[in-house]
């Protein structure tokens, strides 16, 4: 997004002032202006791509003012070759997610329409014209500002002797006046040529390279990971599920938010009371295939670990250090137990928030005596938990909001519907 | 100032070139082009009053297709104004529209007014115009106010406003040059369609779909000069302005306040051609600034354009072409609300008018004016896709006495790429009557 340099703004317009000869009245017009309003900014894939390769590091922080202490790290959306996953806790579950796009200061985002053609229904079920896979016409770009991963597949019955690639736009569609079915929402991120793929393809498309579609009358390729992954309302503003990041206080008196803490996903919005879990699925989002579903799109809170709570950072690991970086090193007397452990053994862990009460012999909650009893903390690894336990009036709604599509709960991989 | 002088500066004020060149045998009583915007001419031999009171109203009846949007029914794309041409189903000299209800759809404030009559035949008052001028007798000044009551209804109910479009003082401080200072709120001095705003003046109804860039009205200072060149029957004018918000419509950018505490200049550079016979009147204009529908400095919007009107044997041409580059901002304020997005934004385009004008004598009909338009406009928001839209508009103009004008005039707009295909056509006419 190209500006030009205010330099040239300058010239021009001084010399317009010498000839004109009312500085006087060009001073009044310059007077002091209050601060204007925090920009809204879109990151995507495409923009990602350009960052690295205009020298950009993982470190670099996207929306680093924006209520999130060190914003996002570029490296959480890609490292380079390709998306990065991260755990976060769900219905006391750890789950995977990526992020594919990053929004600050926008109040809502918007599901857009991506045009399907199709040459009749089969069973309720859409016959591709030309058959699988399809190339879903996308009707906005990734430049827009107004661009979201989130599209509802509008289907287009054409005529079943259409030419299979005749139909590149959305003008064609809207012109050729086909009976239209909106159907289901998917969580379709595009992506620029050559970006590297890690979900697994959706039904029809080759395992080998990323599905595509049309853009403008061009092709383009996208990240499936289908349906069932957000909702919207009737003005298809994609309705936000909170992400509950957990800050601590540094020594400079500033929050941080530690990356090996794990984040909480919701799964109703921020101030719902969250149903019971399913007692079958014990989880609270719903369940298709025998997976649980989580939204795509989420709203990131910082939540202060209170002073009652106590995070599990055993001496010598890299949260530990974290912490210590940040001037809010861990407290109390661990158990020597822990020292026989990898990092990845406490990994299940490690970075979890407990509520117990403090054992005042060591300072620390009485299941962190050991490895064996660490299973019997309450700990802050739900929506429902924190609900229960917290002041959430404490909690930050930030400016920044992200595509998060969940890629695997617990062991499962999450299949694209 | 002797008062011949201020005499000379006051016709100076209202057109010049009509003063010191020979009108044309059946010269349309509308303002030159290259002055700093219309304002009404002297009327009368002896000397004028120092105050005067003109103005007009302007009673329409209009009809369009559809909705009276731009609007694809089936288009589900947010925001819904920025894949069509919302001002393209214009109805009257100011540019509003017959509606721009999106139907519950999102829109982010690239919208013109709208008279709030959908797809329905109605009557309408379009416009209540009143200008003061003030002319002092001491000083080689002129004051100069134009309000405008604008009744309309919307879908949202009452919607009347009360508009303060021109107010300005003018000051000519050297008796031996056509050279003019105005500060206050003025019209534009992009190009040549602003001098046709007022319907009392503009040949047709509607103004072109590029004259949402150029016919703003806004607030700062501006300069005016000129250097008439005898020998060769020609001229050269300068016509320079800093504003709050450049040269676009208040529905984009509002004139009234800067929001980002810099001025926006504009200018034109103008070179004219006055003998008996024709009359060709030639421009280059250009725009430099902060965008005035947001905060952000850094913000730019550039434009240039390049104009033409001759004049011969009754036969009028204008022609316009239009180069608009925005760039990316912060959270969008316009006069119709607050918006989350300014856009990245360019747009191309242009027109055509022709028109013959046939001077009647014939008890109450003066002048029977025949005119044909043909616009085009190339624009993209970046990310979505480019549209091209144009229009064919043909009209009638009857001038009865000097003072009611009846017109009515066709619009066929065509979505010719990018756009979804919509029918959004106007039948649109206006009855002025001007005092």
């Amino acid at each position: 997004m190209h500006r030009p340099g205010a330099g040239d703004y300058a010239r021009a317009v001084g010399s317009v002032f010498r000839v004109a000869a009312l500085a006087a009245l060009i001073a009044l017009a310059g007077c002091s202006q209050a601060p204007a309003p925090p920009a809204a900014k879109l990151w995507t894939l495409f923009d990602v791509q350009t960052l690295y390769a205009n020298g950009a590091t993982a470190a670099k922080p996207l929306a680093p003012d924006d209520g999130l202490p060190g914003g996002i790290p570029l490296g959480d959306l890609s490292d380079g070759m390709g998306l990065v996953g991260h755990v976060a806790l769900a219905d006391g579950y750890q789950t995977t997610f990526v992020t594919t796009e990053v929004w600050s200061n926008y109040p809502q985002v918007w599901m857009q329409p991506a045009y399907v053609p199709v040459t009749g229904w089969v069973d309720g079920l859409p016959t591709l014209l030309g058959g699988p896979p399809w190339h879903p016409i996308f009707s906005v770009g990734p430049e827009s500002g107004f661009y979201s991963p989130f599209w509802q597949i509008v289907y287009a019955q054409v005529p079943a002797d259409a030419v299979p690639g005749t139909f590149t736009s959305a003008k064609q569609i809207l012109d050729g006046g086909y009976p239209l079915t909106p159907s289901q929402g998917e969580t379709l991120p595009l992506i620029p040529s050559g970006f590297p793929t890690v979900p697994g393809p959706g039904p029809g498309e080759s395992a080998s390279a990323p599905p595509t579609g049309w853009w403008d009358g061009a092709k383009i390729s996208f990240l499936n990971f289908g349906a069932a992954t957000f909702s919207w309302d009737e003005a298809n503003v994609v309705q936000e599920i909170p992400f509950y990041v957990f800050t601590v206080e540094g020594a400079d008196g500033q929050p941080h938010a530690p990356a090996e803490i794990f984040p909480v996903l919701g799964t109703v919005p921020f101030g719902t009371p969250v149903q019971p879990p399913d007692p079958n699925t014990q989880t609270s989002a719903p369940t298709i295939d025998g997976v649980a579903r989580y939204v795509a799109y989420w709203r990131v809170y910082t939540v202060p670990v209170p002073s009652f709570a106590t995070v599990f950072a055993p001496p010598g690991t890299d949260l530990a250090n974290e912490l210590t970086a940040a001037g809010d090193p861990p407290t109390g007397q661990y158990s020597d137990t822990f020292t026989g452990y990898s990092a990845t053994e406490l990994a299940p862990y490690l970075g979890m928030v407990a509520i117990d009460k403090l054992d005042p012999a060591t300072g620390l909650p009485a299941c962190f005596a050991s490895v064996g009893v660490l299973e019997g903390c309450t700990w802050l690894e739900s929506q429902q938990a924190l609900q229960d336990n917290l002041d959430l009036s404490a909690a930050q709604s930030t400016g920044i909001t992200f595509a998060g599509p969940v890629t695997q709960v617990r062991t499962t991989p999450v299949k694209p519907l | 100032m002797s008062r011949r002088l201020l005499a000379l500066a006051v016709v100076f004020s209202a057109g010049a070139a009509r003063a010191q060149t020979p009108p044309p045998p059946e010269s349309e009583p509308e303002p030159i082009n290259d002055s700093d915007g219309y304002t009404p001419a002297v009327e009368g031999a002896g000397a004028p009053s120092p105050l005067s009171i003109n103005g007009y109203i302007d009673v329409g009846f209009a009809r369009a297709q559809g909705d009276g949007t731009s609007f694809a029914p089936d288009d589900g794309s947010i925001p819904a104004d920025y894949g069509v041409d919302t001002f393209a189903p214009a109805v009257n000299s100011r540019g509003d529209v017959a509606s721009t209800n999106p139907n519950g759809r999102f829109v982010n404030g690239f919208l013109p007014r709208s008279v709030g009559i959908g797809g329905n035949g109605s009557f309408l008052l379009n416009t209540l115009d009143v200008d003061l001028k003030y002319t002092a007798a001491a000083a080689p000044l002129m004051i100069f106010s134009r309000v405008q009551f604008l009744p309309r209804f919307t879908g949202s109910g009452d919607d009347t406003r009360v508009y303060v479009e021109q107010a300005f003082g003018r000051l000519v401080p050297f008796d031996s040059q056509e050279f003019a200072l105005a500060a206050g709120k003025f019209d534009s001095v992009f190009g040549i369609e602003y001098l046709d705003n007022q319907a009392n003046i503009r040949t047709g109804v509607t103004p072109s779909l590029v004259a949402r860039y150029t016919t703003g009205q806004s607030i700062g200072a501006k300069l005016f000069y000129r250097v008439q060149i005898q020998p060769l029957q020609s001229a050269v004018s300068l016509n320079v302005s800093a504003t709050n918000s450049g040269n676009f419509v208040e529905s984009l950018q509002p004139p009234d306040a800067s929001l980002t505490g810099e001025p926006v200049g504009a200018g034109r550079l103008g070179y004219e051609l006055n003998t008996r016979g024709i009359q060709v009147k030639l421009g280059a204009s250009g725009l430099i600034g902060p965008r005035n529908d947001q905060a952000n400095q850094a913000a730019h919007q550039k434009a240039y354009g390049f104009d033409a009107r001759v004049a011969v044997a009754g036969v009028y041409l204008n022609a316009e072409y239009v180069h608009v580059d925005e760039g990316e901002g912060g959270p969008k304020t316009t006069s119709l609300g607050n918006f989350p997005i300014s856009s990245t934004f360019n747009v191309r385009g242009g027109y055509v008018q022709l028109a013959y004008a046939l001077p009647l004598s014939l008890g109450a009909l003066h002048k029977v004016t025949v005119y044909g338009r043909y616009d085009r406009r190339h624009a993209w928001f970046e990310g979505f896709t480019p549209i091209t839209v144009d229009r064919f508009t043909g009209g009638v103009r009857i001038d009865l006495w000097e003072a009611i004008i009846l017109k009515a005039e066709y619009l066929d707009n065509r979505e010719l790429a990018g756009a979804p295909t919509v029918a959004n056509n106007v039948f649109t006419s206006s009855l002025v009557y001007s005092w």
